[in-house]
């Protein structure tokens, strides 16, 4: 079964636009309805065992009134009529004329770029393929080697379907479809066990699972596994990491996360708008060294942050946030470019019908540089390898972030030695960017694993990066 | 918001998939309406208002090796027999697709026992029910107006906001088990900034509550967010080593949260948590009381029956240090030979998995002020970045900030730094724990003192 089509007697352009007058009738000086179908099937894996399998479906509507700086939200998964009117007038309250002092431009429908294909969407492949991936996974973590002992994983998929209609004229309607898998192997030797963990997957069909061709797949099963397992196992034996200011490598990839919390965050407009950001009024200044250009694209084919057109029927693009060093400009939506009279940039993104957008990155990455990366390890006396790495957080107003690292090497005379056992990194982000001192020629993307949590909202995103050298960056380990 | 139809749909659903080949299944349905709001410079911002409903089915397939769960939530909520058709043939079919197992099904009918009663449990103010956005917006512009008068330094405010929001659980399995009942919550919350020399630091205070009248008055949240973002400006790397540290009770939280998670016995089952091996060992010092209680009238975390229909309880999850066991759900306990703890938490929206309702550390005697006399040198912890410990082995390492402590006093704010340990070694070496007990949401706990971690800087 697919997400359901949008009932177009419930949501026809003509109803819409009743709506959105319903939502201007105080004065707002916008209005906006977002409708959102969405089905998603899911499955885990446990001690080589499919242990649930879940359908779950939702369809609802958001309305937004904008007055000013002020927001009228509401939202229902009721979508009979006078449901849909009650919402609209609830948004509506937050302006408080007596008449509308706008008027609905009427509707016209929008064609999108193609950011993304779906050979095979996820309705069309039964749920037995989908258990498949898994079980392929489960096999080649296993085969890994006989020390992983526990091999768990997620396999998800999801169709969504958006239609957003604007009081300034917009129509538009979006199909989404995007896959993730997820594996976790535990390695044990002795009384000593290690975790790794990896994933994939993208905005594109299940055909990224290697479901047609298995060497077509940019996701294969056993490639994540065989990640996972790789990890867990190199991580066996491993030593107390160092504590204190270290000179670190980091690997290409999702080392991006570092990226996307020691400065995405805080190029957010509406952190900016708020005077909360340490990046304010810094547009033009010097806030990362001179090989560090910075790019946000929602427009890269197939990947997780990617999109035809934002959560405010607004096309994505390619913004330059920071180039050789100079901060060039923040990431937007419609509220925060308006009231701050920068671009909007196609940065307005939402979870579900239930939230109000927000200013949030897509994919964001650093550009390549020239340096060569084995030259970079070779470079240092004495410092830390990060191969692989987990989540982040930033404290956007010190600038404080942390980026965890899962796998990680001590690097001595210029080579990789020992592993050693995960430890947060912290720094404050223009500092640490301007105490990057190579950066490599392997450009890369991370394999569509991460997703972004903000004001309570979650959106996937992509980040990348190319390998790295940071002089002096604080490294949270035990070993002093 | 209790609404009779709900119970009746779920017994609709559960009827309908018993008769269309489900062993067992059993059926949620959740309901919600809150608003929030929030304000900046002395005028509304947003208000936003949501209605949700969400209904969930699980039916169970049984075969030869065993049953097969599946699993389907939607928020279209099924009118027609054709409709209620529809649903349970899909849940059926994703069953189908899942591997069977003996552990999966129903709690056993000997270990349903009637639920807690909802009034002692109290879990519902009409009072909340009937609050407004503007009250809310009172409550926020209050909160702003105060904590701007409390502390000049304060530039501008993350977000400054207050909300309310009621709704009802219905639940119906094939056992024979039907429940229903109702909650509210109201919250409010206060993150400022301040700008000092060009530099910007934040800190705050939130609230939330089942009740109205427990809620802290908005003058109170606001003096303690600009105490707290007030004492932070300045802040700077504070020396590296092995310290005492104490983490101040808004932090020590998230000890609780991850000694919870740990505890988990879908977690020791996969072998995935460092305390599997240490029932009935001591764990942490003899005055380390932990417990999960889901019983407590008007605690966020309680509720009559857990995500399976079990009673709700208390479990002693830590006593005089030492470890009681593990929770568990229904299948998790067959899976390792015990009885389920009533510790399936679940939305109408999703499975059911192993969690905590109210988590209380019980508190100390000593105040924060003579926990930091006992550290002497060390960090007193106030604000934390990052995710928490890795399960499996206990490794931990996180981002902190807050005051660096001098002879036994709070000498100046610190920034930058990380805490790093094992949580093996962090809990036996706790110190002492503090008698400031905070209660936030379903978690209570009071400062805790760890006797020596590595603290690492660039200071």
């Amino acid at each position: 079964m697919r997400a359901p089509p949008l009932p177009e007697d419930i949501f026809s352009p003509e109803r819409l636009h009743r709506l959105l007058e319903v939502a201007l009738a105080h004065g707002a000086d916008y209005a906006e309805v977002y409708v959102e179908s969405s089905r998603r099937t899911g499955f885990d894996l446990d001690d080589s065992s499919i242990k649930s399998a879940t359908d779950a479906e939702s369809l609802g509507v958001g309305v937004r009134a904008v007055v000013g700086n002020q927001v009228g939200y509401a939202h229902s998964a009721d979508t009979d009529w006078d449901a849909l009117v009650d919402v609209a007038k609830a948004a509506a309250l937050i302006a408080a004329a007596e008449s509308p002092r706008s008027r609905v431009v009427e509707l016209k429908r929008r064609d999108l770029p193609r950011r993304y294909h779906a050979e095979l969407t996820p309705s069309m492949v039964e749920a037995a393929a989908k258990v498949e991936v898994l079980r392929r996974a489960d096999r080649a973590a296993r085969a890994a080697d006989p020390r992983v002992v526990q091999v768990l994983g997620g396999f998800i998929d999801l169709e969504q379907r958006i239609r957003i209609a604007t009081s300034d004229g917009i129509l538009v309607d979006d199909d989404r479809t995007m896959g993730r898998i997820s594996v976790t192997a535990i390695a044990k030797d002795g009384n000593e066990r290690r975790v790794g963990s990896w994933g994939g997957g993208g905005r594109a069909g299940l055909e990224q699972f290697g479901l047609r061709n298995p060497r077509e797949g940019g996701a294969n099963p056993e490639d994540v596994a065989k990640e996972a397992a790789r990890m867990a196992l190199a991580q066996l034996g491993s030593r107390p990491a160092p504590a204190g200011e270290q000179t670190v490598v980091l690997s290409p990839g999702s080392s991006g996360v570092l990226l996307h919390e020691a400065v995405g965050h805080g190029l957010e407009a509406d952190f900016i708008r708020k005077g909360t950001s340490l990046f304010c009024d810094k547009v033009g200044q010097k806030v990362a060294s001179e090989l560090c250009t910075v790019v946000d694209d929602g427009t890269l084919h197939n990947l997780r942050g990617s999109l035809n057109v934002d959560d405010e029927g607004h096309p994505t693009g390619r913004t330059v946030l920071i180039e050789n060093g100079i901060l060039r400009g923040y990431m937007s939506d419609r509220l925060n470019a308006g009231l701050m009279g920068i671009p909007r940039t196609g940065n307005g993104r939402r979870e579900s019908y239930q939230a109000t957008p927000l200013p949030r990155m897509t994919n964001t990455f650093l550009v390549a540089g020239k340096d060569d990366p084995e030259e970079m390890v070779r470079s240092v006396k004495k410092g830390l390898y990060c191969r692989a790495f987990g989540g982040g957080q930033v404290d956007i107003s010190n600038g404080n972030f942390v980026f965890e690292v899962r796998e990680g090497y001590l690097i001595e005379d210029g080579k990789l030695t020992a592993p050693v056992k995960g430890a947060t990194l912290i720094g404050v982000g223009p500092k640490v960017l301007g105490q990057i001192t190579a950066v490599g020629h392997d450009a890369q993307m991370d394999p569509g694993m991460y997703t972004c949590g903000k004001a309570g909202q979650s959106v996937p995103v992509g980040v990348g990066m190319p390998s790295v050298k940071i002089e002096g960056v604080t490294v949270g380990g035990t070993a002093v | 918001m209790l609404n009779p139809k709900d119970l009746e749909l779920c017994e609709r659903l559960v009827q309908a998939a018993t008769k269309l080949g489900a062993h067992s299944a059993d059926a949620m349905m959740g309901r919600s309406t809150e608003f929030d709001v929030t304000v900046r410079d002395g005028r509304v911002e947003d208000v936003s208002r949501s209605t949700d409903k969400t209904i969930g089915l699980r039916v169970f397939l049984e075969g030869a090796e065993g049953r097969k769960l599946g699993f389907i939530t939607t928020s279209v909520v099924p009118n027609t027999a054709d409709d209620v058709e529809s649903v349970v043939r899909r849940a059926l079919g994703m069953a189908e697709a899942a591997a069977a197992s003996k552990w999966h099904g129903l709690p056993d009918k000997a270990d349903v026992e009637a639920p807690l009663d909802v009034k002692m449990l109290d879990l519902y103010d009409p009072r909340v029910a009937e609050l407004t956005p503007e009250w809310a917006a009172q409550q926020a512009l209050t909160m702003e107006k105060v904590a701007k008068g409390a502390e000049p330094r304060i530039h501008a405010f993350g977000s400054v906001g207050a909300g309310a929001g009621h709704g009802g659980v219905a639940y119906v399995n094939s056992n024979g088990f039907s429940g229903a009942y109702e909650g509210s919550h109201v919250s409010a919350h206060c993150h400022a900034v301040t700008l000092s020399d060009g530099n910007r630091q934040s800190d705050g205070w939130s609230e939330a509550q089942r009740h109205l009248k427990d809620l802290l008055p908005p003058e109170d949240i606001a003096r303690k967010a600009a105490q707290r973002v007030g004492r932070a400006v300045g802040a700077k790397p504070g020396p590296m080593g092995k310290y005492p540290v104490i983490y101040e009770a808004p932090v020590a939280l998230s000890i609780l949260g991850h000694i919870s998670g740990a505890v988990s016995g879908d977690l020791v089952a996969k072998g995935a948590t460092f305390m599997a091996s240490l029932v009935g060992q001591q764990v942490a010092p003899a005055f380390f009381n932990l417990s999960d209680d889901s019983t407590i009238p008007r605690a966020l975390g309680s509720s009559p029956f857990d995500g399976e229909g079990l009673r709700s309880r208390v479990n002693k999850i830590l006593d005089g240090g030492v470890l009681q066991g593990f929770l568990c759900d229904t299948f998790t306990a067959r899976r390792l030979g015990r009885k389920s703890t009533g510790s399936a938490r679940r939305g109408a929206g999703s499975l059911p998995h192993i969690g905590v309702g109210n988590i209380r550390l019980q508190p100390g005697t000593e105040s924060l002020e003579q926990l930091a006399k006992r550290v002497g040198r060390g960090l007193l912890v106030t604000r934390m970045l990052g995710h928490g410990p890795d399960l499996v082995t206990g490794d931990y390492s996180r981002g902190a900030g807050g005051m660096w402590i001098e002879n036994g006093e709070l000498a100046y704010p610190v920034e930058e730094m990380t805490v790093a340990g094992n949580l093996v070694d962090m809990l036996k070496g706790i110190a002492a724990v503090g008698s400031d007990l905070l209660v936030r949401g379903g978690t209570a706990s009071p400062s805790i003192m760890f006797q020596e971690l590595t603290v690492s800087s660039r200071g």
